[in-house]
């Protein structure tokens, strides 16, 4: 398979204060890949730094193997790596019909293409709720619209901050099974979890981050031989 | 009763005016955060480019066409000045931007004056329009009619635009959330560009109907960026409708309260802005500002307390002030006393923004009533004027705790507007208040007594005062109380839910500040032996404001090196040339280009780099 996504050295700082260290990462296309780690191990920091939403990152970062390092955000995302934030940032005053618009990207050829249909067809809920303003659904429909919106610009990579955080577990079970529909349309997902058992039967290959620094790398099987990672890096 | 209605109509056609320059602000503002201090000078560009256009041309062809062409080409302006200065500073401090406005605002004025002359100018009247109906017995301009009309409509216009189009949808979504819509593949500078030339288009038009009513002049910026800012917040921040509905309000409370109110008229505005934020704290269509986003990988640098080396460097600097009668004229230790004062205001209004978090467009409010309770002393008990450095402060103290109350239940720009709004009630009051203040002739004689009135000692008494008073506020920022207050600047909610009472903080920080500006303010009084009503006025405000942004708001000797640069700037230029102002401004865009993140700020950059740098 060839490699999609490269991350190499990557190093961010809060003010002084370093928060990522030496980060590697690969991830191929077609693949699952789950970013594990406790809050605060520095999940978000990595994805956000991938988008190019952080200031003053040292690293190497490739995609489709082109340098996408100091490129603005919005360079990024055309390029076709879509960014699904944690805290859900839906345009709370605009519809969801309206929520969608503003993802809208021309196709990407080489990358699956989606209609409004079909991300309703993916999310049954946001169809019945097209001209419901955004800000007025709940925190699992705000959820499911924050991936469809970011589906609506037809990326090749979807970055997935914690998508199952504060979900109830029948949205869950749903979102894994959307998230199973994208892998097969031959999306390439990148998400970011506490808990390993999310999404398990999707994911390809993982990462443990810790600290802001890499301290495992394998299959999820590996990581079941490995209890000292498990422990002490995983809120299980 | 029909005069009424004859007054209530000519309110509306104001209000047409108004709407289209406050709409402009608030949508530049809702997406790109931006207060945009030179919003007054496009809608008076506006109003001189259609002055030329429509003289140019003639027949109604001529003067619509000449209106909307002078827009269009204000909008250009616009956007150039989008691209080349502000587009570079959007990341930097929130306020910054503000400074750079305000540069070009001053650039402006000059500007005008150089190309259409100084004098007032009176453009034709609209074609066909030059006559009066008759309304209810009364004649009514025609030209007004049609004004009623024009505000609905564009608001209509506009409303459509933001709901149907593409780009309206875009410029929602970058209201709320900027950053998430970068995210998902949209050029925000673009974007940027495009709402900036929108809102200044706005505003340009707006002025450009202006001129079958009233004369252009250079000086109508000022004239119009108060009310609407006032418009703006009183509707709400980003709202078209309230900018609409405000400016309806405000148009007419200035058709009815000159008639009705003739003593409190200026008054009025501020009242029911202060009114409108105590009952609605977002305005009246406004929705409670998203709590701001701290972006990530952005932190504010923690401030230590001096090393042995920054005391040694201040005591040093404080000898050699204190050493400078020896060797100085009388004029130079007038204007080094001048500054010192300067540095004092600017430091109080730090502690308020810099240390409270709490922006403050009106801090001359505390300048000013330490003037004047130092004044009035004088005035009415004939006492020498250093028994002022009691009641001036003292005043200054009363004041910030009553406006302070209301001001600390706010945040962010409607708290700023806020005490703007307090501002110039008290400015009014003592305009308008000529029995008690002398109002625009101001209360004269207001000399320290005999042995104090020579410069080099009246320089000691400053610089004790204001060394001192500048000690001080330096061990507050460092007391607990100071740590407390700056932990309620940086997480609110974290403070809070730790036990400290957010607004009792806050609430002393702004009376400390208030007092301390008082302090500034009586000293100022004495230098002058005179006070003026200019001493609670916005530009005082505002070159507050640029004094503690141009040091840096990062930091605590940032102010006292912005008021040392700015006031000697101030006080070089605008004794040697007559465009003192498009010098000034073009100073400090220039200097906000250069170091967005303050004087100081860019020299602790290079002294001590940060982690990611090293």
């Amino acid at each position: 398979m060839s490699e999609l996504l490269a991350v190499r050295g990557l190093n961010a700082w809060y003010g002084r204060a370093q928060v990522l260290f030496d980060i590697d990462l690969r991830v191929d296309a077609g693949e699952v890949v789950t970013l594990l780690g406790r809050n605060g191990a520095g999940k978000t920091t990595t994805l956000a730094a991938v988008m190019g939403l952080i200031p003053g990152v040292r690293g190497d970062v490739h995609f489709g193997g082109a340098s996408i390092s100091g490129l603005p955000p919005h360079r990024i995302a055309r390029l076709g790596i879509g960014y699904v934030p944690e805290d859900r940032r839906v345009f709370s005053d605009l519809t969801v019909d309206e929520n969608l618009a503003v993802g809208r990207q021309p196709p990407r050829p080489g990358a699956p293409s989606w209609t409004p249909q079909a991300l309703f067809d993916l999310f049954p809920n946001l169809a019945e709720l097209r001209r419901r303003r955004a800000g007025q659904m709940s925190g699992g429909e705000q959820q499911m619209l924050t991936i469809a919106r970011t589906l609506m610009g037809h990326p090749s990579l979807v970055l997935l901050d914690e998508p199952s955080e504060g979900l109830a577990p029948r949205l869950v079970e749903q979102l894994a099974r959307a998230l199973g529909t994208m892998k097969a349309e031959g999306l390439t997902i990148l998400v970011s979890e506490q808990n390993p058992r999310f999404a398990r039967s999707l994911t390809d290959r993982a990462y443990v981050i810790e600290k802001g620094r890499t301290r495992f790398e394998g299959t999820l099987a590996d990581l079941d031989a490995r209890p000292d990672i498990r422990d002490a890096c995983l809120a299980v | 009763m029909d005069f009424f209605v004859i007054q209530a109509l000519t309110g509306l056609a104001s209000a047409s005016s108004l709407f289209l320059l406050a709409s402009g602000l608030s949508i530049i503002f809702g997406v790109t955060r931006i207060v945009n201090f030179a919003h007054g000078s496009f809608f008076m560009l506006g109003a001189y480019m259609a002055y030329t256009l429509t003289t140019m041309w003639s027949g109604p062809l001529g003067f619509w066409g000449g209106v909307v062409a002078a827009a269009a080409v204000v909008a250009v302006i616009g956007a150039v000045v989008e691209i080349v200065v502000l587009r570079r500073i959007y990341d930097a401090p929130e306020l910054f931007p503000l400074l750079a406005t305000f540069g070009l605002a001053l650039m402006t004025e000059d500007a005008v004056k150089m190309i259409w002359g100084p004098q007032d100018l009176l453009g034709p009247r609209a074609p066909g329009l030059e006559g009066a109906v008759t309304i209810l017995g009364h004649p009514f301009p025609a030209y007004d009619l049609v004004l009623i009309v024009l505000g609905p409509a564009v608001l209509g216009l506009l409303w459509l635009f933001l709901r149907r189009s593409p780009w309206g949808v875009l410029v929602r979504a970058a209201t709320e959330d900027r950053t998430m819509v970068a995210a998902l593949g949209v050029n925000q500078k673009r974007l940027f560009t495009g709402v900036f030339m929108l809102g200044v288009f706005l505003a340009a038009l707006g002025g450009a109907l202006r001129i079958p009513r009233e004369a252009v002049h250079h000086a109508m910026d000022m004239e119009v960026i108060v009310e609407a800012f006032v418009i703006v917040v009183i509707g709400g921040l980003g709202s078209v409708p309230g900018a609409f509905l405000a400016s309806v309000l405000v148009a007419e409370l200035n058709a009815f309260g000159i008639l009705l109110f003739p003593k409190i008229s200026m008054v009025l505005l501020f009242l029911v802005m202060a009114v409108v934020l105590v009952l609605r704290p977002h305005g009246l269509l406004g929705r409670p500002e998203a709590a701001a986003r701290a972006s990530l990988g952005v932190q504010e640098e923690p401030w230590r307390p001096m090393g042995r080396a920054g005391w040694a460097l201040g005591v040093a600097l404080v000898a050699l002030l204190a050493a400078l009668p020896l060797v100085a004229d009388a004029y130079t230790l007038t204007v080094t006393t001048e500054i010192l004062i300067f540095a004092l205001f600017a430091a109080s209004l730090h502690l308020m923004m810099g240390v409270g978090g709490m922006v403050s467009f009106g801090h001359a409010a505390y300048f000013g009533l330490g003037a004047y309770g130092t004044a009035l002393l004088v005035r009415f008990f004939g006492a020498p004027m250093e028994w002022g450095l009691l009641t001036g402060p003292a005043l200054a103290l009363v004041g910030a705790v009553v406006f302070g109350w209301f001001c600390v239940r706010l945040s962010g720009v409607y708290l700023a507007m806020l005490t703007l709004a307090f501002a110039q009630i008290v400015w009014s009051v003592v305009f308008q208040w000529t029995e008690v203040t002398g109002g625009d002739n101001g209360i004269l004689g207001v000399w320290p007594g005999r042995w104090a009135s020579d410069p080099a000692v009246y320089y000691m008494l400053t610089l004790t005062l204001c060394a001192a008073a500048v000690g001080a506020i330096r061990h507050l920022v460092f007391s607990p109380f100071g740590q407390s207050v700056r932990a309620c600047r940086d997480s609110p909610g974290r403070a809070e839910s730790i036990g400290l009472d957010r607004r009792g903080l806050q609430w002393l920080c702004f009376v400390l500040a208030g007092g301390f500006a008082g302090l500034a303010g009586t000293l100022y009084a004495g230098l002058k032996g005179s006070v003026f009503p200019d001493v609670l006025g916005i530009p005082l405000s505002v070159d507050g404001l640029v004094m503690v942004l141009l040091g840096g708001l990062g930091t605590l000797t940032g102010p006292l090196v912005g008021a040392g640069v700015f006031k000697a700037l101030a006080i070089e230029v605008s004794s040697a040339t007559d465009v003192w102002k498009l010098i000034l401004g073009t100073v400090i865009v220039v200097l906000v280009l250069a170091f967005p993140e303050g004087i100081v700020g860019v020299w602790r950059r290079w002294v001590r780099p940060r982690g990611a740098g090293s």
